[in-house]
Formats: C-alpha cells, structure tokens, sequence
C-alpha cells in the first residue's frame, strides 16, 4: 500500500533533475559565487555608508532602507539574468538530445513532465533567494524598514521567480533548441514588461511602488499591513500570467515535441528578404543591383563557407540587416539634431543601446563559430584535412568582420549625429575617441567570444560565459568603488581604475563638452589607456588563439612536424628493435 | 600481421619517422604499446597491431572498447600519450601533415553541412585539401560516378534520405584520394539494400587498391565484407589477424557436424563409442550429430575410416567453423565498462 502510494507521488523527474544538477560543479561554483558576492557587496557598501564617527551608531540609523532596496535590484537583476540562462534549455534540450519523445512515453503524463521541470528550475532559484533571507534581517537591525516591505520585497522576488521560470518553460516547449528558447524568453520578456498595456504584470515595478507605499494610494506612504494587502491584491495578474505561461508549456509540450531545430536568424532574414523583394517589385520592378555570388571555394573553403553558406554572412542577408538597422537609427538620428543640442544626452543612452546589441550579436556569431561546427558534429572531418589550426580559425572570424562592419554603421550614424550637434571646439576629439573606444570593445569581444567558443562544448554555454565575463567586465569599476570610495576623485590612480570598465570610459567620453565634471586631459588619458589596453588584451587572446588552434580545436598539432629528410635521433633505436610481428 | 594480444605500455611517446620494419611492405597502419587515458579512464593500455596496405580490415569492440580513441589516433585528432601510431609508415606526430593527406576519414555520425549542395560539399573538402580548381570538378565527377550520386549533384544535402548521405561522406572521404580509408559504422542506420549497396562499394574501393579500415558492430558483415579483423576490449587488443585464423583460434578441441545411420542403434552410443571421440550432441531438431575429437588421438580421416569400417552409413560430414560473433562472444568480457 505504502509502495504504491510512494509510486504514485514520486516525482522521478524532479529527482533527476536535481540530481543532475547536484552533478555540475560549475552550478555550485556561481551558486556559491553568487552568495559570497551578494554578501561582501551588502558588507561593503554598508561599510562605506556608515557614519564616519563609528561611536555614534544613532547616526547609522535608518540606513537600512536604502540598502535594502538596493539589495533587491540587485537580486531582481540577478532572477532576470539567471532564470532564462537555467530554465531555458529544461525542455528544448531534451529536444536536442532526442528524449523527449521518450518521455512523454512513460507513465509521466503531460502536466506531470511541466510540473516537474517546473520545480526542477523553481526550487534552485528559490534556495538562492532564501540564503539573502538572513541579509535581510540584517538590513532590518539597521533601521528604516518595517516588517511589511520585507514581506512585500521578498514576496514580489519569489514571484519573480514563479513568472519568469513559467515564461522560459513554455518557450523551452515551444522551441526546438536552447538557444532559441533563450532568445526566444528574452524577447517575450522584454515585449510582455516593456509595453505599456501589460507592465504591471512586472514584479519589480511593483516593488518600486511597494517600497513607498504608492500602490492604491498614490503619493502617501501607508507603513501598515495594508501595505501587504495592497501587494497581495496588484501581484494577482501576476499569479495569473504565471498560470497561463504554464497553461501554454503544457499545450506546446505536445504540439511541438517533435519541432525540428530552425535558426531563428535564418529564418528572420527569410522573411526580411521576402519583404524585400515585394517592396523592389512595387518600387522597381525587380532591379537587382547585388547579385548573390554563386561561386565556388578557390583557396580559402572554410572562409568561402563562412561568407556563401550562413545566415549571418551573405552579402545579400548582411544588407538586409544593415538596412533594418540603419534606416530606423537615421530616422531617430535626423529626429534628435532638429531638436539640436538639448538632445545630447539622449544619443549616449542611444549609443549604449545599440552598442549592447551590436556586442551581444558578434558574441553569439563569435563564439558559435567553433561551437556550432562541433555541435553539429562538423568539426572532425574539418579537422582532418591538411588545413591548418590558424588558418581555419582564421577563414572563420571573416564572416564575423563583415559583420562587425556591418553592425559599426549605424552605429557610427549614431556617433557622426552627435558630433554634428556638440560644440565645434570638442567634435574632433569625441569623434576620434568614441571611435576607437567602440571598435576596441567589438574587436575585444569578438576575441574574447572565438576564445571561450574554443573551449565551450556547447554554444550557449560559450555564449553564458562570455556574457558573464564582459558583464564582470563592465562593473568592475563599481565594485572597485565599493572597496575602496577613495576611487571617487579625479586623480591618475581613479583614471587607472575607470578604463577597467567600458561603460564607466563611455560615460566618460560622453561628458566631453562638461568641463565642470571632468577637465579634457583627464579624459584623454582614460580613453587612451582604455582603448590601448583593450586591443592589447585582444590581440594576445588572438595570439594565444590563433599559436594553440590545433590544440583548442581538438587535434594534434602540426608544430612537431619537421621538414623531409631531417634525421630522428629515435629512429635508429626503434629501427634496431625487433619488430613485434 | 600481428596476432598477439597487447603487450605493456610503453615509456614514452615515440617519435621516430619511418616504419619499423623496413624489410617487409610498409604497413597501412601500425600502432605499437600505445596507451591513452582519459581522466580516470584507461581507454587504450598497450595496443599493439599492425593492418597491412589494401587489406578491408574490421575493428570490432564493445561499447567503450577503445574502437573511436584508437581512430582518432590515427586520424590525428587525438595525440598519442604513449607508444607509436603510424599510418603508411609515418608518424602521426611528426608527420601530421602528410598524414592527413593519406587518409579520408568517416566518423560514425553524418557531418554535412546540410546547407550546402552535394556539388559544393566535395568542392568545400577538394579545396580544404588543396586541389586545383580545375582538378576538384574531375575528381568530383569521378567519385560522384563512384558512389553512383552523380545526377543528384546539385541537390541540397539536407534534402537527402540517410542512405544518400552516407553516400555523399563516402565520397567526400575519396575527394583526396587517400590510401587509407578510416570509416566509423558506416552502415549504421541504413536500410538493407542500402547497406548491401555500401558493402560493394567498399569492395570495389579495394579492388582500386585502397586499404579500407573499419570500426564496426555489424559482426555478420563484417565476416562477409573483410580479409582480416581486429577485436579489442577494455582497452586491449584481444585479436588481430585473419578471420579464418580467427575461428580456429582459442578451439582446443577440433568440431564437426556429422549425419550417419546404423540400422537401428543410437548415432550418437556408436559415436561416443569410438575412441578419441570427445563428445556428441544432437544438434537442435535436425538429424545432425557435433562431435568433438580429441585432436591428438583422432583426425577426420581416422574417424570416417572407423565408420566405414563398421558398415555405418555416412549421409553427411562437414568441419564445423566458429561464426564471427562466437569468437566475438569468446574473447570479449561480459558487461560494459
């Protein structure tokens, strides 16, 4: 009786799930990593706020209230960056590895394969949160918050959680590869919180309002219990949205367990193309002024591949895209200068969002050159030909220059506006210096991308990584401050800590025309040290990369080989050697 | 050929260029004490043989034997950690080059670049191998005509049923010409005509004077298809020799598979009756009698001398020979690793 119950409510694929997961040193390492750094930042940044005369502690009161809701962004930064990158692969790579299909032929039925996937990806994410639990109540010791906006905090990252993980679940039923089902998450994600009509349904906005008592009583600050309840009525769409993501991954489960893997690229440049040519039929008639070249491999095969046979490197399809890029950025750019210069400010927030796209589509190319080849078990057979290490990676990274010039155009419209509109006095030296400081930071990334790809197995593993160094990257310079706030000033020692972060040397040459914050030496200096130390550092990884290609790519090096005739000192002593047949 | 088992590991890795025995033709491929290691897990220990040139020689073992380490060894995507791998009689580590040049390698999984046409797929690997422009399109038309793909030159090969596509790697193997042909379970998945049509093929490779290597589970094909085999388990090699030697190996007693009458006595008292005789059993349903003869006090002749000479009808006689997959079974130990 006990045993058929037991059989009955066992979960063996939560079980599995865990136990796989139990399995990956790697998870346990950024699990951990992600614990130690969530304690040292609340350590130090308390550390820095606190009153200069330790003795008074009255002075410290109340303090607890800002690093909380800090601490909360953070965390809530942290579910946003970690749930799609675990959750995402839970059902796709199942797909990928043909055991779907064999699943859903066991006794498990539908909803029981959901819900356990479900748990599998939930109960993780929840561990993480509660190990912030006794931060908390250290936040709390320091004044400033009552009990309801931890409640309410804690409560709205947990939902976070719930949401988000139902979200990537059902993307991960309804697409054929992890990868998209990555893609796939952000984009609806973005889509679902950034419109307008459905925002509420973002948790942390939410929170914001939670924080200072805005939600049903807009501009009073009601400290109570009905604070909660006010939490508890608005996070109900939110429990809603949660069921019908989950709804959805349990109709998707089925429909598309068999979906075959598509590039998703592929398939939006298909459709662009389509477009395309309506619009030059209506307009032209069907002129075609580039023809596609239909060639063959002369010399350069994997090159010749590379530029002819993907996605991301015809010339026809790198058009398309630089045209769905460019006109929108030209239209905004002409936009913004008629307003002239009060507009300033808008372009750097600009710059930096199409720089973060440029950067995050030359990683997945970067680091998927190696990866996908071995993921589509291409690579061996490549591997085998008299073709050298070097010479294939580098035939591999032209599609991924083209690309890169490509993505820098819009991105230079962006830049050229913005110099049209600042004083004549500072257009030389912004132009020169956001130049090289964008084309460094994409010639680093590709690197830093084909370098990670060489040792990754999987491409989004590859794609992780490099995302997770070049986010450490760009905050280095935070967590110097946070460590030492004498960094603050202005002198050559914080010039030397700023060109550790990009995004701190992008803002840095955005203010340019402020001479009030920072005088022009300083910011030369910075911008220099930064761009020269990128590009050093890119071109030893390219280097390194390119001396250990046979090595990285999986095969024995050619270094060993020596030129005919030369004699062996080991060859008379084996040839002394009876033989052993 | 060798047919002894492996011998131990060797020191160090051994880098001498030419073949060892230069008296004799220089082997196809010669492995001797190489040992590899991944990690914790010993995947070759001192293997140790020898495939002469245009032999079609099997490679069979249990999963996790060592069959894909000791190809990658040759195919000089995996370096040797100790002992000598060399192929055509040049080192694989010194020569990695003209290695490379010598062999056309199949891996077990079809790796295609399914966007490419079969046209553009053999001109990618001419190209990878340094042809000519103008010697690829010969060479390609050629083994298109080989492997009888010629009329779907221009298709894609994602388009293109499993069959066909093992058809398009053989021939991307051939696009070098190389002397060695590395094939992983190339029949695998196929369909039996397929399959069938692959085997002669292979054979027909042969004949062109190609020394064909392959990694097999097909232990039935394998008998038909190939002059010699190679058997390894956990890492040692078990065998390596002809097939014909192969069933004859490790008998202690010589078997034969008998039919006779004698009026109305038991075959099988009268068999067991004559001395040297070892044993006698029925074999299945049929009429047939396996008798084994002690080797050294009775021969065939000896024993069919001794039926006649008792008036015992004799309706058929023939030497028993062990299949394949018995002395598969034989030398293999049970379990995987």
């Amino acid at each position: 009786m006990i045993s058929k119950l037991r059989n009955r409510f066992s979960l063996p694929l939560l079980a599995r799930e865990l136990t796989q997961q139990a399995g990956r040193k790697s998870l346990y390492a950024a699990r951990t990593a992600l614990v130690l750094g969530m304690i040292l930042w609340i350590w130090l940044a308390a550390g820095s706020r606190f009153s200069q005369d330790s003795t008074l502690s009255i002075n410290n009161l109340g303090i607890g209230r800002s690093l909380l809701r800090e601490l909360v962004n953070v965390l809530f930064i942290g579910v946003y960056v970690l749930v799609p990158l675990l959750t995402s692969g839970s059902i796709a790579r199942e797909k990928e590895n043909d055991s779907l299909q064999l699943l859903l032929l066991t006794r498990l039925g539908p909803w029981a394969i959901i819900l356990e996937k479900y748990l599998s990806r939930v109960l993780p994410m929840l561990l993480f949160l509660f190990c912030a639990l006794p931060v908390f109540a250290y936040l709390y010791s320091l004044g400033g918050i009552t009990e309801d906006v931890v409640f309410s905090s804690f409560y709205l990252l947990v939902l976070a959680v719930l949401q988000l993980n139902a979200l990537c679940l059902a993307c991960s039923a309804g697409t054929g590869t992890t990868m998209s089902a990555l893609v796939t998450s952000v984009v609806i994600a973005l889509g679902v919180f950034a419109c307008p009509v459905t925002t509420f349904l973002f948790p942390p906005l939410l929170n914001w309002l939670a924080f200072d008592g805005r939600i049903f009583n807009y501009g009073t600050v009601d400290s109570g219990w009905q604070n909660v309840f006010s939490v508890l009525m608005a996070s109900i769409p939110i429990w809603i949205s949660t069921g019908v993501f989950l709804i959805l991954a349990r109709w998707l489960l089925i429909r598309r367990s068999a979906v075959k893997t598509t590039n998703l690229i592929y398939v939006f440049f298909q459709k662009l193309d389509k477009v395309f040519n309506e619009w030059n039929k209506e307009m032209t008639g069907g002129i075609i002024l580039i023809q596609d070249r239909n060639d063959l491999p002369e010399f350069e095969p994997v090159a010749w591949k590379e530029t002819r046979k993907t996605a991301v490197g015809t010339a026809r399809y790198l058009i398309r895209l630089l045209v769905a890029l460019e006109l929108p950025t030209l239209f905004f750019c002409a936009f913004l200068m008629t307003e002239g210069v009060q507009n300033v400010t808008i372009f750097y927030s600009f710059t930096l969002l199409l720089l973060g796209i440029a950067i995050l589509i030359l990683i997945n190319k970067s680091s998927g050159l190696i990866t996908q080849e071995r993921m589509q078990q291409t690579l061996d057979v490549v591997l085998t030909t008299p073709l050298e290490g070097k010479d294939i990676l580098l035939q591999k990274s032209r599609g991924v220059r083209k690309l890169w010039i490509i993505l820098m155009i819009p991105l230079a419209t962006v830049v050229v506006s913005k110099t049209l509109i600042i004083n004549p006095e500072h257009q030389f030296s912004y132009l020169f210096l956001i130049g090289g400081f964008i084309a460094a930071t994409a010639y680093f990334c590709i690197w830093l991308s084909i370098y990670i790809g060489l040792k990754q197995k999987r491409h989004i593993y590859a794609v992780m990584t490099t995302m997770g160094v070049i986010g450490m990257w760009c905050v280095s310079f935070k967590l110097v401050q946070l460590i030492d706030p004498s960094s603050m000033s202005r002198d050559s020692y914080t010039s030397f800590l700023m060109i550790l972060s990009p995004v701190e040397v992008l803002r840095l040459i955005d203010q340019i025309t402020e001479y009030f914050l920072y005088d022009e030496a300083f910011i030369f200096s910075t911008a220099l040290g930064y761009i020269a130390y990128t590009v050093a550092m890119a071109l030893g990884i390219r280097m390194y990369c390119l001396r250990q290609a046979d090595r990285l790519l999986g095969r024995i090096s050619d270094e060993n080989s020596k030129p005919e005739g030369v004699p062996n000192p080991a060859e008379k002593s084996l040839q002394e050697e009876p033989s052993p047949a | 050929m060798s047919n002894t088992p492996s011998g131990g590991n060797t020191a160090a890795i051994d880098t001498s260029d030419r073949a060892a025995d230069d008296r004799g033709p220089v082997p196809a491929i010669e492995m001797k004490g190489v040992s590899h290691r991944f990690k914790d897990h010993q995947a070759l220990d001192g293997v140790t043989f020898k495939i002469p040139q245009g032999a079609l020689h099997g490679f069979v073992g249990p999963n996790g034997a060592g069959k894909t380490t000791s190809l990658k060894l040759i195919c000089t995507l995996l370096k040797p950690q100790s002992g000598l791998v060399r192929v055509m009689g040049l080192n694989v580590l010194t020569h990695v080059k003209e290695v490379r040049q010598q062999i056309g390698f199949m891996p077990d999984h079809f790796s295609s670049y399914r966007q490419m046409t079969v046209f553009e797929y053999l001109d990618f690997f001419g190209a990878a191998y340094g042809l000519p422009m103008r010697k690829r399109n010969e060479v390609i038309e050629d083994v298109l005509e080989l492997t009888d793909m010629g009329g779907r030159k221009q298709s894609l090969i994602g388009g293109l049923s499993r069959g066909m596509q093992q058809r398009v790697s053989l021939a991307r193997v051939l696009v070098n010409d190389p002397k060695l042909l590395l094939l992983d379970e190339p029949a695998s998945g196929l369909d039996p005509r397929a399959r069938i049509e692959l085997m002669e093929i292979l054979q027909a490779l042969q004949d062109l004077g190609k020394t064909i290597f392959i990694s097999s589970h097909i232990l039935k094909e394998l008998e038909e298809l190939c002059d010699s085999v190679t058997i390894i388990d956990r890492g040692r090699i078990k065998y390596s020799g002809t097939i014909d030697e192969l069933r004859d190996h490790g008998h202690e007693n010589i078997a034969y598979r008998i039919q006779i009458t004698n009026g109305e006595a038991d075959p099988i008292e009268t068999l067991l009756g004559i001395e040297g005789v070892v044993s006698a059993i029925k074999v299945g349903n049929s009429r047939a009698i396996r008798v084994t003869l002690d080797d050294g006090r009775l021969s065939a002749n000896q024993l069919l001398s001794e039926l006649i000479s008792r008036n015992i009808t004799i309706n058929s006689f023939e030497k028993e020979q062990r299949q394949l997959n018995q002395a598969f079974m034989d030398l293999t130990e049970q379990g995987v690793r």
